[in-house]
């Protein structure tokens, strides 16, 4: 099961349910298991290889992350009504999104909303890692 | 002492105090506003548009508030027409609305951040603000504390925690706004530096506004406490299940037909009682009335035409109730979900399923609940092909033909009706691809959805909805149904066929048999006995009244149109009475094939009746090639005027309802036109 701090809504996660503290730079997007804060699959592996620093210039469109996975979003492609449609939801730019369950349609967390995307949309949603991210800087590091 | 001439003050005008209500989908508004309003609320347009907003009042310290429930919002942006609508009703730009002299901003206290981005907007438009905070009870219960104190100073307007479902901090509310009321444009507090900086951005907007609301949201909540886990977790799982593309697809297809045959089973008990009260009161009044045109204007023009309207109504508000139950529990976004993918396939968006689904049970409520397709192109697709569905006003038809061909053969006519079933699917399908292709070119809007966190759904917010859907389609579509009906009435009535006119038009032998059953009635041994006699006579009369009225003389006038289909002005006749209402068809034909109308009921009667029919050269009136011909007809055809009057309603436009008219009797006729001839060179 997967549960992202987005949907609490809150800048920090001190709680015993969650057995550790979470910076307070990385307020959303962090996936946090039944027992504990799992290891993350997020993003990076695609977006930046183990051990190595992040490419603020590559980038993958939200269609192609798997569930678990997330990043910052950082270009969204076109301006026609249903793309605005998106941003004034929550999707757009520097906004954390984490992918909560892949395919088409595909459900997204943003903003602590879960948000139900299809991909001739999310495809024009592209994200890059971001470095305050803690469940990226824990990838990071194997 | 000199008098002194006071002024005389000019009466003051009673102006009604507005108040506009806006929020995000989801966040809670519409409970607020049953809350606040009760059941005094109406539906109205945005002029000119077919955007909807709901008015309501209530009292706030001697003050009439009338409310404006503006329609569901994220943002207020210039790509969006309802987003168009709020903003220029928040600013009074809308013509014959006044600029209203608050606005309550209903936020979701569970997800601060999102919704914040509206309330900073509406702030910005110069309108003395009330922010309702919304769910609170929901907050506290996840271990959400948060700091309305700072949030107000944030936002540049009080803040007041409410819970619209359980009514909490409801009197709190009106009493700020009473505050705010009384202190009018000129107290409003300076807008916030960060908000006012989010107006001044040039590059994303969007960015910009979101970067404030996550900030102040961050700086507005307190603590987690982790019960608010669990709600989440309870959420994922559910999720789990009912989003799975497999399962999801069980479960949505599952609770629609639930829906499906709740809406199919349960509203026909009310419908038989409006039916037959309807009908009960048709005999009383007509024994109170003197025999006459009164009497059958009375009975069969008027209180038919009403219960004519009524009888739509239990299928209608309980359509609404167990839709906005689902709404409310959250299931109806997720059921859009899984329905979008096999949906788009047919060029319609996932919310298009609700609305076609109920289709089957009647077109009217279908076509009201076709608001929930968000995009107009898409809406406008599902209203045109709705009607094509088989409703349950066709089921007398389909029976009548299926007993008429196949009494013996159970299975065939058991094939016959699924494919009259099946033949309005495959057709609305493709008529949806054509006019995507066509009229209304583009594919089905691409899904963006908010899943909401499931909840408890409120009975009370169903009850109402369903109370003001009902409502609305009696005050708005059920006058003008109403007049179609008497007109209808009208043309099967008149001109009328006096006494003396009985014999150029009647035979010699209906005469004199006539005369031999008005004799016996007149010396009949009992009340009962005249009366049977009575109805013989008159059965035996009907049919030539009918021949002589306006409606049988379009009957006759319309054959060279129906011939083709193998139709007699008979069947013209019962085409042109179901106009009504379809199943008008099987009374009709019972009528003028002198059966009687109370035979309607009697399926065997009626079958033999109508296969002894014979043209005037003696050949059969009702071939295997014509009676298929007729139902497919009855498949495709717009037999339904009171449809045409609630598409009319729902699209703003007569346009519409014409095209859908128009194209559904030519798609009718040329349907029935292939089937009557290639069964007749097969047989």
């Amino acid at each position: 099961m997967i549960l992202i701090a987005s949907d609490l809504g809150v800048d920090r996660m001190d709680s015993p349910d969650l057995g550790r503290s979470v910076p307070a730079t990385c307020p959303y997007s962090f996936r946090v298991t039944e027992t504990d804060v799992s290891p993350v699959q997020s993003s990076v592996s695609r977006l930046t290889k183990p051990g190595e620093a992040s490419d603020p210039e590559r980038k993958l469109s939200a269609n192609r992350l798997a569930a678990g996975e997330c990043g910052l979003i950082c270009h969204i492609d076109g301006d026609h009504e249903d793309i605005e449609r998106l941003k004034t939801m929550g999707v757009c730019l520097g906004r954390r999104l984490h992918v909560v369950k892949s395919g088409d349609p595909m459900i997204v967390s943003v903003m602590g909303t879960r948000l139900g995307i299809a991909a001739r949309l999310s495809r024009h949603v592209f994200l890059r890692p971001d470095d305050d991210y803690r469940c990226y800087e824990q990838h990071r590091t194997p | 002492m000199t008098p002194v001439s006071l002024p005389v003050l000019p009466a003051r005008a009673k102006v009604p105090v507005t108040v506009a209500l806006a929020g995000n989908p989801n966040a809670g508004k519409t409970t607020l506003f049953n809350q606040l309003t009760g059941l005094r609320a109406k539906t109205a347009n945005f002029s000119g548009t077919t955007t909807s907003v709901r008015l309501g009042s209530f009292s706030l310290d001697g003050k009439s508030i009338q409310l404006l429930d503006l329609p569901g919002l994220y943002a207020m942006s210039e790509h969006k027409t309802e987003e168009r609508m709020a903003r220029d009703a928040l600013l009074g730009k809308l013509p014959g609305r006044p600029r209203p002299q608050a606005a309550i901003v209903v936020v979701d206290a569970t997800n601060l951040a999102r919704n914040l981005y509206l309330a900073g907007q509406v702030r910005e438009l110069g309108v003395p603000t009330v922010i309702a905070l919304n769910m609170i009870d929901l907050a506290e219960a996840d271990g959400l504390e948060i700091d309305t104190e700072s949030l107000a100073v944030e936002l540049g307007a009080p803040v007041v925690p409410v819970s619209s479902r359980s009514g909490r901090g409801i009197d709190e509310l009106k009493q700020e706004l009473d505050y705010v009321l009384a202190a009018g444009p000129d107290a409003i507090p300076a807008l916030p530096a960060g908000i006012a900086a989010c107006g001044s951005c040039t590059t994303c907007p969007h960015e910009a506004r979101y970067d404030w609301a996550e900030k102040v949201g961050t700086r507005a909540v307190r603590a987690a406490r982790g019960t608010r886990l669990m709600s989440m977790r309870l959420t994922e799982a559910i999720d789990g299940w009912l989003t799975h593309p497999i399962l999801g697809l069980g479960f949505f297809v599952l609770i629609m037909a639930a829906l499906f045959i709740s809406i199919f089973s349960v509203a026909q008990y009310p419908m038989a009682w409006i039916e037959s009260g309807f009908g009960f009161a048709g005999d009383v009044v007509g024994r109170i009335l003197p025999p006459g045109d009164v009497n059958s204007f009375v009975v069969n023009g008027l209180m038919g035409g009403i219960g004519g309207v009524l009888v739509f109504l239990p299928q209608i508000c309980f359509l609404f109730f167990l839709i906005t139950l689902l709404e409310d529990t959250g299931y109806l976004a997720r059921a859009a979900f899984v329905a979008d993918r096999p949906m788009s396939r047919v060029g319609l968006p996932g919310r298009a399923f609700v609305p076609m689904l109920s289709a089957h049970a009647c077109a009217i409520p279908a076509i009201m609940s076709s608001r929930v397709i968000e995009n107009r192109r898409d809406r406008l697709v599902a209203i045109l092909v709705i009607p094509l569905l088989s409703c349950t006003a066709r089921l007398p038809v389909y029976v009548m033909i299926t007993a008429l061909l196949f009494a013996d053969r159970p299975v065939m006519g058991g094939l016959v009706f699924t494919g009259a079933y099946l033949l309005g699917m495959v057709t609305a399908i493709a008529m949806a691809f054509v006019f995507k292709g066509t009229i209304l070119p583009g594919s089905s809007s691409p899904l963006v959805i908010e899943l909401p966190r499931y909840r408890l759904p409120s009975l009370r917010n169903a009850l109402v909805t369903a109370y003001e859907r009902g409502r609305a389609f009696v005050t708005r579509a059920g006058t003008t149904i109403l007049a179609i009906s008497v007109v209808l009435w009208l043309l099967a009535t008149y001109p009328k066929l006096d006494e003396a006119q009985l014999g150029s038009v009647v035979p010699s032998e209906t005469l004199a048999q006539l005369a031999d059953l008005r004799a016996a009635a007149a010396v009949a041994g009992s009340d009962a006995e005249s009366d049977a006699l009575e109805a013989e006579a008159n059965a035996l009369l009907s049919p030539i009244r009918l021949e002589h009225s306006v409606a049988g003389r379009i009957g006759k006038a319309a054959e060279p149109v129906f011939a083709p289909l193998g139709f007699d002005w008979k069947i013209n006749v019962g085409v042109i009475s179901s106009f009504a209402a379809r199943e008008v068809i099987v009374a009709t034909l019972a009528i003028v094939y002198g059966i009687g109308e109370d035979a309607v009921e009697d399926e065997e009667t009626l079958s033999e009746t109508l296969r002894a029919q014979r043209h005037a050269d003696g050949t059969p009136v009702f071939t295997t090639a014509t009676a298929l011909a007729l139902l497919v007809f009855f498949v495709l055809a717009m037999q339904c005027l009171p449809t045409n009057v609630v598409t009319r309603r729902e699209t703003g436009s007569w346009k519409w309802p014409a095209l859908q008219f128009g194209y559904m009797s030519v798609l009718a006729w040329t349907a029935a036109f292939v089937v009557y001839r290639v069964v007749s060179m097969l047989a």
